[in-house]
């Protein structure tokens, strides 16, 4: 990083862009994978700071249960999102183009 | 002028229907209250919990897209409203339009309008449905 330049980096941040502006679905997938890296990292902090004893087992079992319940609903979400949009293609027209 | 409900779902097309609302919002000044609307047959069998995450993250993710669409279009002025909502699509669209006092539903086809024609002509079949619930404008955004 510290051999690029500002104009290299603006560079690369204006491909990106561009890149996210004809696959907009990366976006979405992006943030996904960001927010589900995120929860990992909560829960994961969570269990050292039980083992070090700053905070109960009940509570930690409480947040584990809740960030759990997070990453369950990312999952259905991106599921979801692989279904389609609002108005879908007939599943026979899609065969046609196969 | 009234404001307008813009149905998603996350798909591939949801970026090109979430900024035609965009515009269409920014060109009459209106607000745009983004509905995702989720399948209760995929949904119920979740527990208590977990339907809550995923209406809390869905509005989360909602809210975090159309903040960076905004951002790269330079419609960051533009007024939104993001909302889940679990229930059949067309009549849950039509009474969440009804919930915010909108006067018109965009929604998006996954095909160019000529190609869509030829086709099946779902987006029209679908429109019709939904001006019949809610007896509002019905939008079909095609993409380019």
């Amino acid at each position: 990083m510290a051999g690029l330049s500002k104009g290299e980096l603006a560079n690369d941040a204006e491909e990106l862009r561009d890149h996210l502006r004809r696959y907009p679905e990366l976006e979405t997938d992006m943030y996904i994978q960001a927010r589900a890296d995120t929860l990992r990292a909560e829960r994961s902090a969570l269990q050292d700071a039980a083992q070090r004893g700053l905070i109960a087992e009940d509570v930690l079992t409480e947040l584990t249960a809740d960030i759990n319940d997070h990453l369950a609903a990312l999952e259905f979400i991106e599921g979801d999102a692989r279904q389609g949009d609002i108005v879908q293609v007939a599943p026979a027209e899609e065969a046609d183009g196969d | 002028v009234t404001d307008v409900v813009c149905a998603i779902r996350g798909g591939p097309g949801s970026y090109q229907t979430r900024l035609a609302a965009l515009h269409y919002a920014a060109d009459r000044d209106v607000v745009v209250h983004f509905v995702s609307i989720v399948d209760p047959v995929a949904y119920e069998p979740f527990h208590e919990g977990e339907q809550h995450a995923i209406r809390a993250e869905m509005a989360w993710r909602d809210l975090a897209m159309t903040r960076a669409i905004a951002s790269h279009t330079g419609l960051d002025d533009v007024r939104f409203t993001v909302a889940v909502r679990v229930g059949a699509l067309a009549g849950t669209i039509a009474a969440y339009a009804k919930e915010v006092a909108a006067g018109s539903i965009l929604i998006g086809s996954p095909r160019p309008a000529a190609d869509a024609a030829l086709a099946s002509g779902g987006a029209e079949q679908f429109a019709k449905e939904l001006r019949q619930s809610g007896g509002v404008a019905v939008v079909v955004v095609t993409p380019e």
